[in-house]
């Protein structure tokens, strides 16, 4: 029997290299996905403890700030002539009205519960992300549609909303948009192109995350966590002593109203 | 990049950074003081009954030597433990107040025995103990300020309350001077009688180390010397810095560097270091000098010396830091620790890149005060000994305190991470407390949480 030629086609280096760059693609559109997922989650959780915080603490630093800023305006009327008085009670009311309005607005935001997203939500958004992220098609027409459905996304991930999740999805999936690609020469090109892109988009992620773990606020939500974990309420803890402070705020501004015969 | 490919290499999501208003971005600020005022801080109140006056690493790095007035202690690196008391000495410290300063420790170079100068019943002593027993084998009625092992042999080099050096057999117990240096040297000489004797010198021996080839003997002569009195026998009572203050001082501010072959007793080579500070390194190879000023703008602080040929090496290093008080080279010599301040409460250590003159890292502190630095054998971390007695481990590559260690008159013992995770002795809590919204509690209620021996000793395994 002779050796017959193999039926079998041998690849060409473009076909090597398209497997090998599309690989290395597969691999970082599961990075990129991941990653967005890890800045949806911290965005979130950021702004749910904020909110928290400020109907918990914030809410009485504010009254805190407001009783001292009375006292301010007591003290300055009791010495019409002390210029110093005048200026610090100038400035405590302006800091008692940027507290309070700061507090109004965080408080008018509807009350979320403490963000715990579940596996299956988490699922669905890493699909949705993979399907539809901007930084995945080179094409300037779908970048934009791809960009609001991504925006559109992660609300529906922030609210918890699976179902919508879903509805971007098969939305996506009945796009004309979805269909790209002609030919595994433009492909290759295509993907060279699509993992430069990934690549700086992971980048600005990873910088993104870094410099909200910079955040004070982060570091006040991973303070009141490492509390929690001992067991122990910190802002909870905080709150008995800013009430302390107005207490004796209050009384003292009950005693310099007495001391000026001004009616409580 | 220029801005156009910086601009093509944007991603094509805009940042989502969480923003929030001026008086919110106070409110949390203030929050977080107010976290940090309620935070458990553990901390431990140290004794400061008596001074640790010199400390020691073991060869393989697995071991410290604590040497205060009274005691001296052994230390496992690696756990924190402080495994026991190795010397107690006895002495009246209201007759005898001086006794405790010249307390002096060392390892063999094999790590089997233990050096300790000190004054006990009446006696300057030199003991050698063997280890990890601490069992004396041999003791010799010697004053001495430092003292040195001869690498694979039982003798040891010291530097005498005679401004002498001696060498000592303590298999045979034969002991010989070396050359020359009997009463050229002496600043002050503190007799075995308790007498004690200011002399006119030109200086006298402040540090002393074998080479690694044990062949010669590297001792510093400090030239900070005076004029004023050729000898003056100081009473008991009379305190030593009223009467350097009686005195005229005529101080030489540079020191000299003497090279002594072992095997014949007799100086090898001397040279001059103009500079009145210095440290030399672990294998007797180079030598660091400073000046204590702040050099002026643009000056080196540090010169480094090749003491085989007695040429400088190089000079390197700025002086923004204030006044240089101590410094210490790591054994490779690659390294410089320094410390200094611009004031008595402001400590700036700084690790410096000999070869660059770089600062690789520098700390900052108000509260930190260091009486002397000790680098390991192997140049992974310092030995701070603070003026309120403790023993803080430094990590030599990033400047991170790894643990500090405190030990009791009692012989309890705590060695506490930064971040309050702690190891002590049976007893060691009851010097343990914690601080939440500046009250004081015991660590009781926080044991479970804090008592990580496991941690402590994860922490310290950077130092292997």
């Amino acid at each position: 029997m002779t050796k017959g030629k193999s039926l079998i086609k041998n690849k060409t280096p473009e076909d090597i290299e398209f497997e090998k760059k599309n690989n290395d693609l597969n691999h970082l559109e599961e990075e990129l996905t991941q990653r967005e997922l890890e800045l949806a989650t911290l965005l979130v959780e950021l702004q749910q403890f904020h909110q928290r915080y400020v109907r918990i603490v914030g809410v009485k630093l504010a009254e805190l700030d407001e009783v001292e800023a009375q006292i301010a305006e007591l003290l300055a009327s009791l010495e019409p002539k002390n210029e110093e008085a005048r200026e610090n009670a100038f400035r405590t009311r302006a800091h008692a009205k940027g507290s309070a309005e700061s507090v109004d607005s965080t408080i008018a935001e509807e009350p979320t519960e403490p963000f715990k997203p579940s596996e299956e939500l988490k699922r669905i958004y890493r699909e949705v992300a993979k399907k539809i992220h901007p930084d995945l098609t080179l094409n300037d027409k779908t970048r934009e549609h791809r960009h609001k459905l991504m925006q559109e996304a992660n609300q529906a991930y922030a609210e918890g909303n699976i179902e919508r999740l879903v509805s971007i999805l098969n939305e996506w999936e009945s796009s004309p948009n979805a269909v790209e690609g002609e030919g595994i020469g433009a492909e290759l090109v295509r993907i060279i192109r699509k993992i430069s892109q990934i690549q700086i988009r992971i980048t600005a992620i990873e910088n993104e995350i870094e410099e909200l773990k910079a955040t004070e606020l982060y570091e006040l939500k991973l303070k009141v966590e490492e509390a929690e974990n001992d067991e122990r309420d910190l802002l909870g803890d905080m709150i008995t002593d800013v009430e302390k402070k107005l207490s004796n705020a209050r009384k003292r501004l009950k005693a310099l109203k007495k001391k000026g015969n001004v009616k409580a | 990049m220029t801005d156009i490919e910086k601009e093509e290499n944007k991603s094509l999501i805009p940042s989502r950074k969480y923003e929030i208003d001026l008086y919110s971005d106070t409110l949390i600020r203030r929050g977080l003081e107010l976290a940090e005022n309620l935070s458990v801080k553990v901390f431990v109140q140290p004794d400061q009954s008596d001074r640790i006056v010199s400390v020691a690493f073991s060869p393989d790095n697995r071991f410290i030597l604590s040497g205060d007035c009274h005691k001296v202690k052994l230390w496992d690196v690696s756990s924190g433990k402080l495994i026991k008391t190795l010397i107690r000495d006895k002495y009246d410290e209201d007759q005898e107040p001086w006794a405790g300063f010249d307390r002096f420790v060392c390892f063999s170079t094999d790590g089997q025995y233990f050096l300790s100068t000190g004054y006990s019943a009446g006696q300057w002593t030199v003991k050698i103990g063997k280890l990890p027993s601490g069992k004396i084998i041999r003791s010799i009625n010697r004053g001495a300020t430092t003292a040195s092992f001869l690498p694979g042999s039982p003798s040891v080099l010291m530097v005498t309350h005679y401004n002498i050096l001696e060498l000592w057999n303590f298999k045979t117990g034969i002991s010989e001077k070396f050359e020359d240096s009997d009463d050229r040297l002496g600043l002050y000489k503190l007799y075995d009688d308790g007498r004690r004797y200011y002399k006119r010198s030109t200086g006298i021996f402040s540090s002393m180390v074998i080479t690694t080839d044990g062949q010669s003997a590297v001792a510093v002569v400090d030239q900070n010397a005076y004029t004023g009195s050729t000898e003056h026998e100081l009473d008991l009572e009379e305190d030593i810095d009223s009467f350097c203050d009686s005195v005229e001082w005529d101080l030489d501010e540079s020191c000299y560097i003497m090279l002594w072959d072992i095997n014949t007793g007799h100086i090898a080579k001397t040279f001059d270091v103009p500079n009145s500070s210095y440290c030399i390194s672990a294998d007797g190879g180079c030598a660091l000098s400073w000046k204590w000023d702040a050099p002026e703008e643009g000056d080196n602080l540090f010169t480094l010396w090749d003491i085989q040929t007695g040429h400088k090496i190089k000079s390197f290093g700025s002086a923004r830091s204030g006044d240089c008080y101590k410094a210490a080279i790591t054994p490779d010599g690659k390294y410089a620790l320094s410390e200094s301040g611009s004031d008595p409460n402001f400590t700036m250590l700084i690790l410096w890149d000999v070869e660059t003159g770089d600062e690789i890292w520098s700390l900052e502190s108000t509260t930190l005060q260091i009486n002397s630095i000790t680098i390991s054998p192997n140049g992974k971390c310092a030995l701070l000994v603070c003026s309120d007695n403790t023993l803080k481990i430094l990590s030599i590559p990033d400047g991170k305190e790894i643990a500090t260690m405190y030990s009791f008159a009692d012989d309890e013992w705590v060695t506490i991470k930064p971040d309050g995770y702690y190891n002590c002795s049976a007893d060691g809590e009851q010097y343990i407390k914690v601080r939440i919204n500046n009250k004081v509690q015991s660590i009781k209620n926080f044991k479970l949480k804090y008592y990580r021996p496991d941690l402590v000793k994860k922490a310290l395994s950077v130092v292997m």
